[in-house]
């Protein structure tokens, strides 16, 4: 009874090295890194694509006209060949 | 005699401000202050007279075509119009050349009311030529701003781009069905592969004026460019008539093509909505970006079209009344903005809400509004078209556009975000001139009430 | 009783603080409101007894106007039992959450209607019979919490409050998705949002299915279904102290409330098709959330991972549909909601004070700060379940319930769910025992004072719940129960 059986180093060895090593932190590590990780990716994706995109408008009036007649090509194409 | 008098009266009404404004500027001239009250007042008065409602039936052989409905959305015009000399009263008291522009802005508000009744391709030509000349002229008003030239020229080349495409969609029409009459082409109408062409290259001019992707890019230059009640103006006006003409055509005149049409009009919505909101979402320029959440929004009224049902042209009549009350909200605190402090950048709103309060909310309201938020009327307007949009049942699709919910959210609510943070040095405080105090009310009445309470949108409902 | 009285009092609330001239008035309206609130959820309670006691069933004190006829949208309000349930919950946690905040300095009159209005969206999205009314309380709720975070907040609010908007703004989406597609399913064209009518249709079972999943999937990311759960702890800690009470203890029930409203009751098909799945993510959750919680050292972080591991006790309890597990998630919402908030409160008041949510930087306070100390004791307690205290009846109540399926799927799975108590207790005993007892860390907290008459008044209406709940299970469990089995009998005969 004096050691009360190593009651206590046993439940120490058991939460500490067990559970909170082999379950509670790659658990953690999972809920940061992979599950909300994706949800971080797939914001700042979309951001990323934003700041990217936002240049490609040029400013010029050709480029518009050339964008308007391709639009209207794809459209056409789409209509006659597949709708 | 009388059906010409009533049919047609929100066209003499603006005809009749117009003269006035031009008979005043060829005599004496008054002071700009007295010409704008003046204005204001008729605006009001024609507006109030247009939307109790007019007569119906052609007129002209049927180059005209009046209705209840018609009618309705010609008063939005021309509400739209009121509100625009109320909300920018300061610049337009500014500006040396007002009775220019309000003769520019009035020639273009009654092309738009003709282009909204024209039952004939040549009237809607003219008249979208109509509607669309004086604003590029108008455009260029900021005489000394360079953006402003460069916003001008860009529309009026790219409009003049987008009326050859039209011609040339109007004659192939023409062609294939030897007729110019709505009516007339309808019955003709049996979806050959020149009619598809045809409708392509109509749909393509009109996917321009509304500024749908592919169609869209001149907007954010033309938006940044222009003066501010310019660019408010065009931004609701002329994007609600085309809308309004544009839903007729593809309901009415090509509805034969519906099956085809539907899943043109599928692209587009996506495309259009990606795209405003991938281009929206990282704008540091106010009207940069209000010009792309603009993009983002057509996208929504043309998704109202899917559904060929006459309840979308319910849904997209009152969602262009919201968008009139919430974005006309949004650039009137924009233009205050500016006109005080000359910001333009969005991070300069940071801490708006601390100096300016009454501002900040109006603006939140609008921009909650524009997101789609209850329990503002924007909410309502947007929930009517995605239904309609979810009629034939593609709910991939819907489901794809409606994501795009989510994401405005960010960048509208990011602005309101700024506006109620602290700031180290908040902008000073705007006191805006009543008639401005007046619109913004209007307008945030408008958002707050014609959501929740039904009776506006069961007016339009009972017209059409 | 006419139920647009607890829509009206919060509108009207609102508008009192909006219109109000000074910061002082305006809580004091807005406390008034939520008061007045409470009182007459209360009376709500009696007449509901009353009238159900004569012989009423189903949904009480109906009322139904029209709204947008053309598109099949009506204003139809009513409760049952589990909505009465509901709203006594989000009346209790509204009045503590005005009491805490009593001296907000920032904006007081912004915060305070940022509070009425999520509280407003809540009541709205309980006492709504129709699926179109429901989404516009369930959106209303949407900028407050928006708000909150990215104004009120603290740590990385603005990513918190922009990942929780467009979580729950895409959850929104499924939602409407989902009633939309369930309106268009009526029989030859009698589409309605109206659930009592949608209630009597005879939806194909593929339909009821897919439609099911979207619904289902849509409100349990308000409730933190896994792994959709990762607006939880993120939201909740950056937000202000009453903001968190409210997310956890308001807006999380909307999704649970929803799971079970616009998706198990009216798509009984797609109920038996996903319950198993639900079960296994539930338990997943329960599990997951739970050992993630052991690893956190931030008091707010704590109470956040534990709470997606007790919605997951709402979840598996709807997932295994039977009565009594169904009764269970209602009673685990109500428990849930009130000890969560509490828990919330209570850090909240330790924050104020140390400045610090790191488990690490305290210890001791139960000396200077004995009452807090005391709350603490008793949300812990109810949270690990300990009898005498709300959360032991729910949990007890989802895990009888639980048993009765007697697939060794649904065993195992109510096993394992059991099991998490032991990891509650650790993570609970552990964070009150570092916080609370043995000696004082840091010198400088000995002079630190109890907790104020508002914090003590605030802890007080959620204990009086908490207690009332543990100590008389009876009545809640009288007032949800009824109407818990009217869901699960709806399911057929395929389920106990």
């Amino acid at each position: 009874m004096r050691d009360k059986f190593y009651f206590d180093e046993l439940y120490l060895f058991v939460t500490k090295e067990v559970i909170f090593r082999f379950i509670g932190a790659p658990a953690a590590w999972i809920d940061r890194k992979v599950v909300n990780g994706l949800v971080d990716l797939t914001g700042n994706t979309a951001l990323k694509v934003s700041d990217a995109v936002k240049g490609l408008q040029s400013g010029r009036v050709q480029q518009y006209a050339l964008f308007f007649l391709g639009g209207l090509i794809v459209l056409v194409l789409l209509m006659t060949y597949l709708f | 005699m009388e059906a010409l008098l009533l049919s047609m009266k929100t066209e003499w009404m603006v005809t009749a401000i117009l003269l006035t404004v031009l008979l005043l500027r060829l005599g004496k001239g008054v002071a700009p202050s007295t010409l704008l009250s003046l204005v204001q007042l008729l605006l009001l008065v024609a507006t109030a007279l247009s939307v109790t409602g007019s007569g119906s039936g052609p007129l002209f052989g049927g180059m005209y075509q009046a209705g209840p409905l018609a009618g309705f959305q010609k008063s939005i015009l021309l509400f739209a119009a009121w509100m625009v000399t109320l909300l920018f009263a300061d610049w337009h008291r500014g500006s040396e050349q007002l009775p220019e522009y309000l003769i520019l802005m009035l020639s273009s508000l009654l092309g738009m009311c003709f282009m909204v009744s024209a039952g004939n391709l040549l009237m809607l030509y003219l008249s979208l030529e109509l509607a669309t000349i004086p604003m590029a002229a108008a455009a260029n008003l900021d005489l000394g701003r360079k953006r402003s030239s460069e916003g001008a020229m860009k529309l009026i080349l790219s409009s003049a781009f987008s009326s050859g495409v039209l011609l040339f969609g109007i004659s192939l029409v023409y062609g294939t069905t030897g007729s110019l009459d709505f009516a007339g082409i309808t019955a003709a109408i049996d979806g050959g592969g020149l009619q598809t062409l045809a409708f392509v290259f109509l749909f393509a001019a009109f996917a321009f004026k509304m500024s749908a992707v592919p169609f869209h890019l001149w907007t954010a230059d033309v938006y940044q460019g222009s003066p501010m009640p310019v660019t408010a103006y065009l931004s609701v006006t002329s994007k609600g008539a085309t809308a309004f003409v544009v839903v007729n055509l593809l309901h009415g005149m090509f509805a034969s093509m519906s099956d085809a049409w539907y899943r043109l009009l599928m692209v587009v919505v996506l495309a259009t909505l990606v795209i405003g909101n991938l281009f929206a979402l990282r704008q540091q320029d106010i009207k940069r970006f209000l010009a792309f959440s603009s993009i983002a929004q057509v996208g929504f009224i043309l998704m109202g079209m899917t559904g060929n049902r006459p309840l979308g042209v319910s849904a997209i009549t009152y969602f262009v009344l919201v968008y009139v009350f919430s974005n006309l909200a949004a650039f009137g605190v924009a233009a205050l903005v500016s006109a005080r402090t000359g910001a333009e950048d969005i991070p300069s709103y940071r801490g708006l809400a601390k100096s300016n309060p009454f501002l900040a909310w109006m603006m939140a309201l609008a921009l909650f509004s524009l997101a789609g938020i209850p329990p503002t009327a924007g909410f309502f307007a947007k929930m009517f078209l995605i239904v309609e949009g979810s009629w034939q049942g593609d709910y991939w699709f819907v489901v794809a556009a409606a994501i795009n919910i989510a994401v405005s959210l960010y960048y509208y609510m990011r602005i309101v975000r700024l506006m109620f943070s602290d700031a180290e040095r908040p902008m000073e405080a705007i006191v805006p001139a009543p008639s401005e105090r007046l619109g913004l009310l209007v307008c945030a009445a408008g958002i707050v009430l014609a959501g929740v309470l039904s009776w506006m949108y069961d007016h339009i409902s009972t017209l059409n | 009783m006419n139920l647009t009285i607890l829509l009206a009092i919060p509108v009207l609330t609102l508008l009192a603080v909006l219109l109000l001239p000074g910061a002082r008035q305006a809580r004091w309206a807005a406390l008034a409101g939520a008061a007045v609130q409470l009182a007459a959820s209360l009376v709500l309670l009696l007449r509901f007894r009353a009238a159900r006691a004569d012989g009423g069933k189903g949904f009480l004190f109906q009322m139904q106007h029209d709204w947008y006829p053309d598109w099949n949208i009506g204003f139809h309000l009513g409760v049952d039992g589990i909505s009465v349930a509901m709203i006594l919950l989000t009346t209790l946690v509204v009045v503590a959450g005005v009491l805490v905040s009593w001296e907000e300095a920032r904006m007081p009159k912004t915060f305070f209607a940022m509070l009425t209005l999520l509280g407003l969206g809540a009541y709205g999205f309980f006492v709504s019979l129709d699926l179109f009314a429901m989404f516009f309380f369930l959106e209303l709720a949407v900028v407050p919490k928006y708000l909150l975070i990215a104004l009120w907040g603290s740590g990385r609010k603005e990513y918190s409050a922009n990942k929780l908007a467009i979580m729950l703004m895409g959850a929104s989406v499924a939602i409407l998705m989902g009633i939309i597609a369930l309106m268009f399913s009526a029989p030859d064209g009698q589409w309605t949002f109206d659930m009592l009518r949608i209630v009597e249709w005879d939806v194909p079972a593929d339909t009821q299915v897919t439609i099911f999943g979207l619904i289902f999937i849509g409100f349990g990311v308000f409730t933190a279904l896994f792994p959709f759960h990762t607006w939880v702890p993120d939201g909740h800690s950056s937000a202000p102290t009453a903001g968190s009470m409210f997310l956890a203890g308001i807006s999380m029930k909307l999704g649970g409330y929803g799971c079970l409203r616009a998706a198990v009751w009216l798509l009984p098909e797609g109920a038996l098709a996903y319950g198993d799945a639900i079960v296994g993510l539930s338990v997943i959750a329960i599990l997951y959330g739970a050992f993630v919680t052991l690893m956190q050292t931030d008091l707010k972080y704590i109470n956040a991972y534990s709470s997606v591991s007790h919605c997951g006790f709402v979840l598996l309890g709807i997932g295994m549909l039977t009565k009594a597990a169904v009764a269970g998630a209602v009673l685990q919402m109500v428990s849930h909601g009130l000890m969560t908030a509490l828990f919330f409160a209570v850090i909240g008041m330790v924050y104020v004070r140390t400045h610090t949510r790191q488990v690490a930087e305290m210890g001791g306070l139960m000396k200077p700060m004995p009452f807090i100390a005391v709350l603490m004791f008793l949300a812990g307690l109810s949270s690990l379940g300990l009898p005498g205290l709300s959360g032991f009846v729910a949990e007890m109540s989802v895990f009888v319930g639980g048993w009765e399926r007697d697939t060794a799927f649904h065993r195992s799975a109510t096993v394992l769910a059991a099991m998490s108590i032991v990891v509650t207790a650790v993570y609970v005993l552990r964070a009150i025992g570092a916080t609370m007892m043995g000696p004082l860390r840091d010198q400088a907290h000995a002079a630190l004072t109890d907790a104020a008459w508002y914090e003590k008044a605030a802890a007080l209406v959620l204990t009086a719940g908490i207690l009332a709940m543990g100590l008389a299970p009876g009545w809640l469990n009288d007032l949800v129960g009824p109407d818990a089995a009217a869901i699960v009998t709806r399911l057929g005969t395929s389920t106990p």
